[in-house]
């Protein structure tokens, strides 16, 4: 074992290893450059397995999705791929789950259960998800094999054609209820708070496949929102909770946009599909790992907070 | 000797000292050694080998207030059922001696000093049954002892020539800052000899560490507005350097 140079995070409360936090975001940096994802799924439970209390890596993971969107969206923008008009729409919902999630995260904590809440929550998502994207990704693939490319169909009524409030979106060519997209917002801001994840894997789905969003504008626009949603959530956190630990977040951060350009690159020369199938497969084993720790007796079965903490 | 003659010599007392009473706990602090020494003033002894004085030490952390939890499998899930709160724990405790602290004085003067793990007087707020209570006191015990925050070592004293004794202890990185009471008793026979020697230690936060933590706590709002600016930056940043593409 190599050199152990000790940094006291001073909200987290615990001594770590400097490189191996360092590398940890550089590591979740690459996958999220990789599949083009926020990476709070990957860091928020790596957190907690290494000890990092429930909610400072919940909070922290959110710090960690900010900087992670940048530079994607910065590309996305660039290329005019950003349906600003939405994204705007969707972020409003989003701050107001994201308070929501964050005042539950503080009540849960007087409760006792925040632990369990949070890997409950990742649990079931993350469970979720990962089982519908490899369906998705195997089906693609075999599809692929056989010749064929699948795209989600565009045209065709849906029953939120029914709903009030239209709104015309330009960049997206639609002209429909702006009710969905805040729906979609204030989920994706509650699990934000309570997960730390930037909730890509909800907002992307959900625009593709029940707004009919074209592609192209998806990922820009989802990038847009959960840069701000992130940034609210972590502000919130730190504000309401004090669990943010700036120290933890920023060694994350400097090792997590290093990791993330060579994840970029490296996704280049990978298939869609093969790249979706892996993404599922870790995700299925983050929420396999994370159901072991509720299910398993823990070898000590008390626990010490700070009072009503 | 006679009881007269025992009664006309001078009274024992401990005259000691410890390495250090100021303890600056930066970002890189890993611990900190803190070192006890003294003698036995008008030592009794007689002989070089056999002494017949314990001496015991104690330094113990800020008081804290915890809750305790203690979880239970309700419907295959190991979830927080049972809690528990303490208003006087030691957030760190250390007992140092020359021999296993139930031998050297009878249990009664032990509670009386809270002198060992099993004297500590932990009360509960609530008090449900004693051997429920008793349960979080131990757990408490064990749970600060895997921490690290917890020590007994009844061999961490070791005496030298006929009065000198020593011993030494290592505070861990993760001690809790603040003002920390440290204790040596003078032991003979079972007997507290005179006055024990009571001096602090603090344990401050400095620089930089101590920075971000008032920052945290004294403006939460814009230490989370700093966090993301700084996030935003890095993420920006690292654009910039690589954009060769």
């Amino acid at each position: 074992m190599g050199s152990f140079i000790p940094i006291y995070l001073p909200i987290a409360q615990i001594s770590v290893d400097l490189l191996l936090i360092v590398a940890i975001g550089a590591a979740v940096g690459f996958l999220s450059g990789l599949f083009g994802v926020g990476g709070g799924f990957l860091i928020t439970p790596l957190l907690i397995f290494l000890g990092i209390p429930t909610t400072v890596a919940v909070a922290t993971g959110a710090n960690q999705v900010v900087a992670s969107s940048v530079s994607g969206a910065l590309a996305q923008w660039r290329r005019g791929n950003v349906d600003f008009k939405l994204g705007i729409v969707m972020l409003v919902g989003g701050f107001l789950g994201s308070t929501i999630g964050v005042f539950v995260v503080a009540w849960l904590k007087k409760k006792g259960q925040v632990d369990l809440f949070i890997s409950l929550t990742y649990v079931m998502m993350l469970g979720i998800i990962g089982s519908l994207m490899l369906v998705e990704s195997l089906n693609a693939i075999r599809k692929s094999r056989g010749g064929a490319t699948s795209a989600p169909k565009r045209k065709g009524h849906s029953w939120l054609d029914g709903l009030p409030f239209k709104q015309r979106f330009q960049r997206s060519k639609l002209y429909v209820s702006a009710i969905p997209p805040v729906a979609i917002g204030v989920f994706v801001g509650f699990l934000s708070a309570i997960m730390g994840v930037g909730g890509g894997f909800v907002i992307v789905p959900a625009l593709i496949y029940l707004m009919r969003v074209p592609t192209s504008v998806v990922i820009g626009t989802s990038l847009f929102q959960t840069i701000f949603v992130a940034g609210y959530t972590t502000v919130m956190q730190a504000w309401q909770n004090q669990s943010v630990d700036a120290v933890l977040a920023i060694l994350l951060v400097i090792g997590g946009v290093v990791g993330a350009q060579f994840g970029v690159r490296v996704g280049q020369n990978l298939k869609g599909e093969q790249l979706r199938a892996l993404l599922a497969a870790l995700v299925l084993a983050v929420a396999i790992r994370l159901a072991f720790g509720l299910i398993l007796k823990p070898s000590e079965l008390y626990s010490l907070t700070p009072l009503g903490g | 000797m006679p009881a007269a003659q025992i009664a006309q010599l001078p009274p024992e007392a401990i005259e000691a000292d410890i390495s250090t009473r100021d303890v600056p706990v930066g970002g890189n602090f890993a611990g900190t050694r803190i070192v006890v020494f003294g003698a036995v003033q008008n030592s009794r002894q007689t002989t070089d080998d056999e002494s017949p004085y314990d001496v015991a030490v104690v330094i113990a952390g800020p008081a804290q207030q915890l809750t305790a939890r203690l979880k239970a499998d309700v419907a295959g899930l190991w979830i927080n059922t049972g809690a528990l709160n303490f208003n006087n724990v030691p957030s760190y405790y250390s007992v140092l001696a020359n021999r296993p602290i139930k031998d050297i004085a009878p249990k009664p003067i032990l509670a009386q000093l809270a002198l060992g793990f099993d004297n500590l007087s932990l009360a509960p707020d609530t008090s449900p049954d004693a051997r429920e209570t008793g349960d979080y006191r131990k757990a408490i015990v064990r749970v600060k002892t895997q921490q690290g925050l917890y020590r007994e070592d009844p061999q961490g004293i070791a005496f030298i020539g006929r009065s000198l004794f020593r011993g030494s202890v290592d505070l861990p990185a993760n001690v809790p800052v603040g003002e920390f009471n440290a204790w040596i008793y003078l032991f003979r026979n079972g007997e507290l000899i005179g006055e024990p020697y009571k001096t602090v230690i603090d344990l401050r936060r400095e620089g930089f560490e101590r920075a971000i933590y008032e920052f945290a706590f004294v403006y939460p709002f814009w230490y989370g507005v700093l966090s993301v600016g700084l996030a935003l930056l890095s993420g920006f940043i690292a654009t910039l350097i690589f954009r060769r593409n």
